[in-house]
């Protein structure tokens, strides 16, 4: 298996985190797996966006620069980065901060016919949990639920690992939540 | 065993696992990860770590603790080097054995955070002045920039001479799963005979006392410093060159890259090979000494080269002297701390072809 | 009585900052616009940005203004002044730029009486770079590369810049403000006002120290940082002129 993710949000939404969980994630699983974290000049609310590769054998290049699996957080991040990382098969939406755009719409499907669209209200079903804190473990529950990059129980487990007891909490009962609805 | 680190740590637990005896350096944007871990570290282990006031005052400190025998460690950016190479001809000049590592970003002048190669020629044309030369080291992966920064130490006191690791800001900065237990990225440095410590200042307890300096006024006495350190030089050419060839055997061209931008024409590689096209890669591991012999000795078969780095043309005029005009050299890079991308690579190659 | 109305200084770009909410550079920059606005001096003035959050200060002042390698600004502005005696040359520094990497600079350019100001904006810690120790860094508190707090034994004592470079013959004046509430910024602007004043008389080295809230690099909230400056930093660097000669 052979997945490329580039992930992008604003700064805050726990973009670069539910990047970290699906590394630390495919490790448990025995693959490899890189990581590369962007962030944009300003250290509060700005951009944040990084590039996962999972893998059965060696990553050669940590670059996203085809990505199979592309998800959006934010609107600036939908306008962004869509022209220059076309998913092939994938692309989840955080539809609660999204409006979506036709003209992104074909051009996208244009350059991958079988693209499957998620659409996702994180932030809204996150805020429904408890706080909207949770919303990249929402969308991160919805990639797993619908690709298998990797398994549920390994984010399961690497949450326990990361996270403290109160926090793990919330963060368990979001994927329970999902796992159940969504 | 799997782990994931991030490179910056990797360093650090390279470092630490090494022997670190005291670590001096400046904050600079992207390796502050860096003195955060030690800060946090290193008290805990009984070593010293502390933050100088300006990477001039860092180098210096490293020149201290180089004279007693102990293992320092400076770690900086671009433009915190610059700044470092006064001392670091004093350290070469005064044979004193120490880490620099250079996590490298765009320039010149203030540049940017992002990565880039923008400092081959300061790294391995001396960057300082006088006659010498500082062990280079470029790791392209999280396990070897462990494994580098573990084994530089010992590779710094068998010649008595600075080693300086660079990588660019994309490799300290990213995260990536590896095997503790395999033999990856290893440098294997070999201890012929025991490391000479009898310089080393500590007190004269009983003992003749001792001088270090690199001010030699006397009659030829500096030819004669400067002929021991080409000798010393020359015995690194010999017994250090570490390179490493990919699918080199068949090939019609090859890539010439290191770091990250071996990583990224590795992948440009597969996918042309993917293709049925002849393509190997040449990465250097040591930049000084360069293998020169070793990708002379390519040519034999391919006879196109294309060098691809993140500047405008440096480690190019190396390979360029190593074909010595038996082959083609092409070039491809990026500037400003901007990627290189494997597309490009493959566009480049096969306009070449 | 028409009020008057609050405008933007002219000296000031219509730009948005890129400063942290709660951050003091955005009140410092404005009190230095105001006063080369109030002295009519825009036209011959060249500021000199340092390394740290402040770098881009020439994006949002309407005058030159150059960089300078870290902790170098008063070599450069040295070297302005020197060839231009008739323009205003300041320096903008922070703590990192100002006393850490840049001490030579700072004490010799004081030393020299070089004609120019300096506006020294100490907050205690490396904004820019995610939050490390400076010079100026309380004993006992806690920064990325001091997790377990400053200790005197191992990183040395907080330094005060005013109190040391009075000493020199060649400072003419140096006083130290805050940005913390009204009265403090008001104060620190006329405080600014004199140093500019002295240098437009030709009287020698001038310097004003501001402390200033970082809240991202200690912290805190936005309030909490301005309380902190207010009570705690206050104590150690006592505000007021130390030298008007």
């Amino acid at each position: 298996m052979y997945e490329e993710l580039f992930i992008a949000g604003s700064g805050g939404q726990g973009v670069l985190t539910l990047g970290k969980i699906l590394v630390y994630s495919a490790m448990e699983e025995g693959k490899f797996a890189t990581y590369y974290p962007s962030y944009g000049a300003e250290v509060r609310g700005g951009t944040a966006n990084c590039m996962v590769k999972i893998s059965d054998s060696f990553i050669y290049s940590p670059v996203v620069e085809e990505p199979t699996m592309v998800t959006i957080m934010n609107m600036p991040s939908y306008i962004k980065f869509l022209k220059k990382f076309i998913p092939q098969k994938f692309l989840f939406l955080n539809t609660t901060l999204i409006e979506e755009k036709t003209e992104i719409i074909e051009f996208l499907k244009s350059h991958a016919k079988n693209l499957e669209i998620v659409r996702v209200n994180a932030t809204e079903i996150a805020n429904k949990i408890g706080t909207t804190l949770v919303s990249n473990i929402v969308m991160l529950t919805t990639i797993v639920k619908r690709t298998n990059v990797v398994k549920i129980d390994s984010v399961r487990n690497i949450l326990s690992k990361i996270f403290s007891k109160k926090t793990l909490d919330i963060n368990l009962k979001a994927i329970d939540y999902v796992m159940a609805n969504v | 065993m799997k782990k994931i680190l991030q490179g910056n740590i990797a360093l650090c637990e390279g470092a630490i696992d090494g022997g670190l005896d005291a670590y001096y350096a400046y904050p600079i944007t992207p390796q502050n990860e860096v003195s955060a871990y030690f800060a946090e570290v290193l008290p805990k282990l009984g070593k010293v770590f502390l933050q100088a006031e300006s990477e001039l005052a860092a180098i210096n400190m490293v020149f201290g603790t180089a004279l007693t025998g102990k293992r320092a460690m400076t770690t900086s950016s671009s433009p915190g080097i610059s700044l470092m190479q006064e001392g670091i001809s004093y350290l070469c000049g005064c044979e004193l054995p120490c880490v620099i590592v250079n996590v490298m970003r765009g320039g010149p002048g203030l540049g940017n955070i992002s990565g880039s190669q923008q400092d081959y020629f300061q790294s391995t044309r001396g960057g300082g002045h006088g006659d010498y030369y500082t062990i280079v080291l470029a790791p392209f992966s999280v396990k070897e920039i462990y494994e580098f920064a573990k084994e530089s130490f010992l590779l710094a006191e068998k010649y008595r001479n600075p080693v300086l690791i660079i990588f660019d800001g994309y490799l300290g900065q990213m995260m990536e799963v590896f095997d503790t237990e395999s033999d990856e990225g290893k440098l294997n440095v070999k201890i012929d005979e025991p490391i000479d410590k009898s310089w080393v200042l500590d007190g004269t307890k009983n003992r003749p006392s001792r001088k270090i300096h690199s001010l030699l006024m006397a009659e030829g006495e500096l030819e004669k410093l400067n002929l021991k350190l080409k000798e010393k030089y020359d015995k690194i050419r010999r017994d250090e060159v570490r390179v490493k060839f990919y699918n080199v055997d068949d090939a019609e061209i090859c890539i010439v890259a290191y770091g990250m931008s071996a990583r990224v024409s590795l992948e440009a590689m597969n996918k042309l090979r993917k293709e049925g096209l002849k393509v190997g890669l040449i990465r250097p591991i040591t930049l000084w000494p360069f293998s020169y012999k070793e990708i002379k000795d390519v040519t034999k078969k391919a006879k196109k080269f294309l060098v691809v780095e993140m500047n405008l043309g440096q480690m190019i005029e190396d390979v360029k002297l190593a074909v010595k005009g038996e082959a083609q050299v092409y070039f491809y890079g990026r500037s400003g701390g901007s990627l290189v991308s494997s597309k490009e690579v493959i566009e480049n190659i096969k306009r070449i072809l | 009585m028409t009020p008057t109305k609050f405008v933007k200084p002219k000296s000031l770009k219509q730009t948005h900052h890129s400063y942290c909410p709660g951050c003091g550079h955005g009140i410092i920059h404005r009190l230095v616009a105001e006063v080369i606005d109030e002295l009519n001096i825009r036209e011959k003035t060249i500021g000199i940005a340092p390394v740290g959050c402040a770098v881009f200060a020439y994006d949002y002042w309407d005058f030159d203004v150059s960089e300078a390698p870290h902790g170098r600004p008063p070599a450069v502005a040295t070297g302005i002044k020197r060839v231009l005696p008739d323009r205003i040359v300041f320096t903008y520094q922070g703590d990192g730029d100002l006393a850490a990497i840049g001490t030579a600079e700072i004490i010799h350019a004081a030393n020299r009486s070089e004609n120019i100001t300096v506006i020294f904006v100490n907050n205690t810690v490396y904004g820019m770079t995610s939050g490390q120790m400076a010079p100026t860094t309380l004993l006992g508190q806690k920064t990325l590369t001091t997790p377990y707090g400053r200790e005197a034994n191992r990183d040395g004592y907080p330094l005060k810049v005013c109190e040391l470079l009075s000493v020199l013959d060649g400072t003419k004046f140096i006083a130290r403000g805050a940005v913390t509430n009204p009265k403090n910024v008001i104060q620190t602007k006329s405080y600014i006002k004199k140093a500019f004043i002295k240098q437009i008389e030709n009287k020698g080295f001038s310097l004003v120290e501001i402390l200033s809230m970082c809240p991202s690099g200690l912290h805190m909230t936005p309030l909490e940082a301005v309380k902190w400056v207010e009570e705690e930093l206050t104590k150690f660097f006592p505000l007021g002129v130390y030298k008007d000669v």
